[in-house]
């Protein structure tokens, strides 16, 4: 499968980076240019003394290029995507790789391959169990310090009232956020950071928004002193609530995972820049089984970007594992056995958003904490009053977000002549993130 | 939300104690009885309450019923749409920042709107993207070929500020004069027909700094359309009538500077009646007077105004200023007319029929005479040459600008060299020595006729070559983008024989970056182009 033109656009790091990529598949002097069923590789001669190696998996989606810069895909990978987007006569099929090719592509493979457990003798695996409670019951210890200290922050704002909010400086929701890192409960400090970020001058929203996230929070340091009480499925949920780290190395070799072999179709990608990390959401909808999944990619400047690239639009044939959870969301790709071009059926759809929110909330009973939840409704439609709202065949409408960049709607009316089309989206705060709409078979970004 | 719970919430629990019983009741009792728990405080208790309250509310809210139109309606094109093919090229024209992209969208547009057909929608936010930044014929098309659904979604889009078809009639009448001037102007440019439509019905009402601003548009543009229009408001307003106002006077010489375009208009005959009776013959000097007996026709104007050339006269026939407003340049009233009438006459047409010389001759005389020169900062000066060199720019006069160009010194031919044809054009780059001045060459118009001849591009290239490897000479981008248009394919072999001779990288970088990339780029968009225009 080739990737079209606007999947590769959203591959590349920077706009120019993309131009750039442009213009070498069209004038880039290239001296090798083939493909494999896994790999596409290419020799392209640029300013450096000996022609540039680049090397994309196909499985896998990534990418290795000889050339110096920083830039990941650099614009050669782009140049080589793209010339198979354009030109695919031009890249030769192969039966094997060059041996450059075959070392890192084998190298990937064997990396992903679940490695062979050491065998261990009961002293060791008494000592490793020990060692671990011993780590456990620390990090237990200092959460319950941290959630301690929250609860008596909590009901210290409700004693005094949320009108003194606003006024608060930013620095003491930045401390109180620090005391959760460093009571190993990330996820609480994340709350206490976004209260912080509320925006208090906005009247009709800021108090609706900080009672929201002062009452999520209270649930969960509730549910954490609590704990002992639930089923274990849920006592690890609210750790990963609380901060516990969730490892998709694990969980890409745990065999029990709860998993699904599907083709995936990426209904959209969100990128949020939070501190000095970016947060990857890829919104999935796996067409024969319906189960929606989430995967999050955090990436700081020392990450390893050599990973997988997931395209938005891509229909991905392989297996998605979800993390443990009472509402299995977050989830990894745990292995891409290649693409599907097109779409053999459209999934399974909500008739009309009243549809759509009787089963959201059922899923709010099983899971108050729900939030980025994706879904697709049937025969949706898009209007502006003074707001731009999205509405189903039943003239129900739902807001749409603010932050959703308005030449995502304008792309909608242009693509749709103003006809209802199914629409996939993801929900945040009450409302709607549009990601793409579907014209007849063709899964089409906004 | 519940008030009681947002109220106590906001005023805060040692306040405003907050009343439990507003939830649910298995909920609020439970609240209630919490209180008397020991270790559980009203506080604690209340985080519960807000609890279930911010629950209630992520589960969903009763749905808006839209209040709108019953049926939104769809939006059909009564077009076709444009190929994919078009879309591909329009593409990575609009992403390639090697070319001049304005060019090529011009050329694609044309070709879409010569089969009758529309953008294609998946294309259409990308075309109006570049709005902001494109000339106004690029602009007027954009609008044309983006479709009823592009029309929709043009008032989501604020940098784009256009009239819908429909209401131009009503915003011509409620708009500012700033406003109409703008859109009469760009209208003016695409339909003409229906812009002077506009105009006709308000012309009397108009304040006269307008109607100057709308006589010299139409003249910047003046088309077929224009003509019936133009004689009409000369012959009503302005034929045989002395303005006494500057501002009328100035639209009287915009009017009448049209109608001397205009084959066999009264007009001609009324300024060779004015000139006639000052025409005098002398026998040529030296040989060609004593043996041919060849006789030259000069102009012996009055040095004071007589009863024909005269202010009121002057203004009456042309609206020329009743007295000379230069006194430095021009010594007597009358050279200031007769400037007047080189700036408006159509040169080569009008003067060789006067002074019996063809344009070259009459072009020595009105340059070279020494009744016509003057001191002006201690260098002696044509009074006529701003005039002329006007002339010819204006009415773009083939026969004018190569006798100009054979006159007038490098530097001063520069500001002509757009109005000369290619031959012309190159033999006077090349004789002055213009050839690697690669900004001058791109201040051309990129016009189809305006290609270079291979000789003279392979010249080009040569010379640039040569002095960007000795000099360092540099050249900017937009020169590299813009000169690429002007190149002819048959040259492309030499280019690249350049290109392998490239020294060492750093050279390499900079001769691809700014010459050989843009013209590789832009033959092979131009061959696309044709192909799609052969189809």
């Amino acid at each position: 499968m080739s990737y079209s033109e606007e999947q590769i656009a959203v591959l590349a790091p920077k706009p120019t980076a993309f131009a750039a990529g442009k213009k070498l598949a069209k004038t880039g002097n290239w001296v090798v240019s083939a493909k494999s069923e896994r790999a596409m590789w290419a020799e392209i001669k640029g300013s450096g003394k000996n022609p540039y190696k680049t090397q994309i998996d196909l499985r896998n989606l990534a990418y290795k290029c000889s050339c110096p810069s920083r830039q990941f895909p650099c614009k050669h990978s782009l140049a080589l995507l793209l010339l198979d987007c354009y030109s695919p006569d031009k890249i030769e099929e192969k039966a094997s790789e060059p041996e450059w090719v075959q070392e890192w592509i084998d190298k990937r493979v064997e990396k992903a391959a679940p490695k062979p457990v050491k065998e261990l003798t009961p002293e060791d695996l008494k000592k490793r169990e020990a060692q671990k409670k011993k780590r456990q019951d620390l990090r237990v210890k200092q959460v319950n310090s941290g959630v301690g200290e929250l609860r008596l922050w909590l009901k210290d704002l409700v004693r005094v009232g949320l009108l003194e909010l606003p006024n608060k400086p930013s620095s003491e929701f930045a401390t109180m956020a620090a005391r959760m890192v460093d009571a190993k409960a990330g996820g609480l400090a994340s709350w206490v950071k976004a209260l912080g970020e509320v925006d208090y001058a906005n009247p009709k929203s800021w108090q609706a928004d900080a009672l929201a996230i002062i009452g999520k929070l209270n649930l969960l340091t509730k549910s954490w002193e609590n704990r002992e009480n639930l089923s274990s499925e849920w006592q690890q949920t609210i750790k990963t609530l609380i901060g516990w780290p969730q490892s998709p190395k694990e969980l890409a070799i745990d065999k029990e995972a709860d998993s699904t072999n599907d083709h995936w179709l990426v209904l959209g990608q969100e990128d949020e820049e939070r501190d000095d990390m970016t947060i990857h959401r890829n919104w999935l909808l796996g067409v024969k089984s319906n189960r929606k999944a989430l995967t999050l990619n955090f990436v700081t400047r020392f990450s390893d970007v050599s990973g997988s690239t997931i395209v938005p639009g891509s229909l991905i044939d392989g297996e998605v594992a979800f993390f443990p959870s009472v509402f299995p969301q977050r989830a990894i790709i745990r292995e891409q056995k290649g693409f599907v071009d097109d779409l053999s059926q459209k999934p399974a759809m909500h008739e009309n958003w009243g549809s759509f929110f009787d089963e959201h909330a059922e899923r709010c009973k099983q899971y108050p904490w729900i939030n980025n939840e994706s879904g697709v409704i049937q025969q949706a439609r898009i209007v502006n009053q003074k707001e731009w709202f999205v509405i189903d065949n039943d003239d129900k409408m739902v807001p749409i977000s603010t932050d959703v960049d308005e030449q995502s709607m304008i792309r909608w009316i242009l693509l749709s002549g103003n006809e209802a089309k199914d629409l996939a989206f993801f929900m945040r705060g009450g409302f709607v993130f549009p990601l793409g709409i579907f014209l007849d078979m063709k899964y089409q970004i906004l | 939300m519940i008030k009681e719970i947002l109220e106590t919430a906001l005023l805060g629990t040692d306040r405003k104690a907050c009343d439990f019983h507003v939830l649910p009741d298995e909920i609020g009792s439970r609240l209630t009885s919490s209180t008397d728990e020991v270790g559980v405080d009203k506080e604690a208790a209340f985080l519960d309450a807000i609890t279930y309250e911010s629950f209630y509310e992520s589960m969903g809210k009763g749905l808006l019923k839209w209040e709108g139109q019953a049926d939104i309606e769809a939006i059909h094109e009564e077009k076709p749409y444009c190929s994919r093919e078009i879309v591909l090229l329009l593409k990575e024209i609009i992403e390639n920042g090697d070319i001049d992209r304005e060019n090529f969208l011009l050329k694609i547009f044309a070709i879409i709107d010569k089969r009758e057909e529309l953008l294609r929608p998946e294309v259409v936010l990308d075309v109006l993207n570049m709005y902001y930044h494109a000339g106004r014929e690029c602009r007027l098309l954009m609008r044309k070929l983006i479709g009823k659904r592009g029309q929709f979604i043009l008032p989501h889009m604020p940098e784009i500020k256009l009239p819908v078809e429909e209401e131009l009639g009503t915003i011509w009448e409620e708009s500012t004069p700033s406003q109409r001037r703008k859109m009469f102007e760009e209208m003016h440019f695409s339909e003409p027909a229906r812009a002077i439509e506009l105009l006709r019905p308000d012309w009397e009402k108009e304040g006269i700094r307008d109607k100057v601003f709308f006589a010299k548009t139409i003249a910047r543009q003046f088309q077929t359309e224009d003509h019936v229009f133009v004689q009409e408001i000369y012959q009503e307003h302005f034929e045989d009538v002395v303005c006494s106002k500057v501002t009328e006077r100035d639209c009287k010489r915009v009017f009448c500077g049209m109608m001397t375009e205009l084959q066999h208009a009264p007009l001609w005959n009324a300024v060779k009646e004015t000139l006639s009776p000052y025409l005098k013959e002398r026998k040529a000097k030296q040989i060609l007077g004593f043996a041919v007996g060849k006789t030259i026709r000069e102009i012996h104007l009055p040095e004071e105004p007589d009863e024909i050339w005269n202010g009121e006269n002057m203004s009456r026939l042309l609206g020329l200023s009743p007295s000379n407003s230069d006194p430095k340049t021009f010594e007597h009233d009358a050279l200031y007319w007769l400037n007047g009438m080189l700036r408006m006459m159509p040169f080569s047409e009008f003067w060789p029929n006067i002074l019996k010389v063809d344009t070259a001759g009459c072009l020595k005389y009105f340059l070279k005479s020494k009744d016509f020169q003057s001191i002006i900062g201690g260098h002696k000066t044509a009074i006529f040459k701003d005039a002329i060199l006007h002339n010819a720019m204006t009415k773009i006069d083939d026969k004018l600008v190569p006798a100009l160009l054979g006159i007038l010194n490098s530097q001063e031919g520069l500001t002509l060299l757009d109005y000369a044809d290619q031959e012309l054009y190159e033999k006077y780059v090349i004789g002055g020595n213009l050839t690697q001045n690669y900004p001058f060459l791109s201040s051309r118009n990129a016009a189809d006729e305006n290609q270079w001849s291979t000789r003279f591009a392979k010249r080009v290239l040569d010379d640039v070559f040569a002095a960007m490897g000795r000099d360092r000479f540099y050249i900017d981008r937009p020169s590299g983008k813009k000169n690429a248009l002007f190149f002819p394919p048959e040259a492309l072999a030499h280019l690249r024989k350049l290109s392998k001779k490239s020294e060492n990288e750093v050279f390499y970088n900079k001769w691809a970056t700014h010459v050989a990339l843009p013209i590789e780029r832009v033959v092979e968009l131009r061959q696309k182009i044709r192909n799609l225009e052969g189809q």
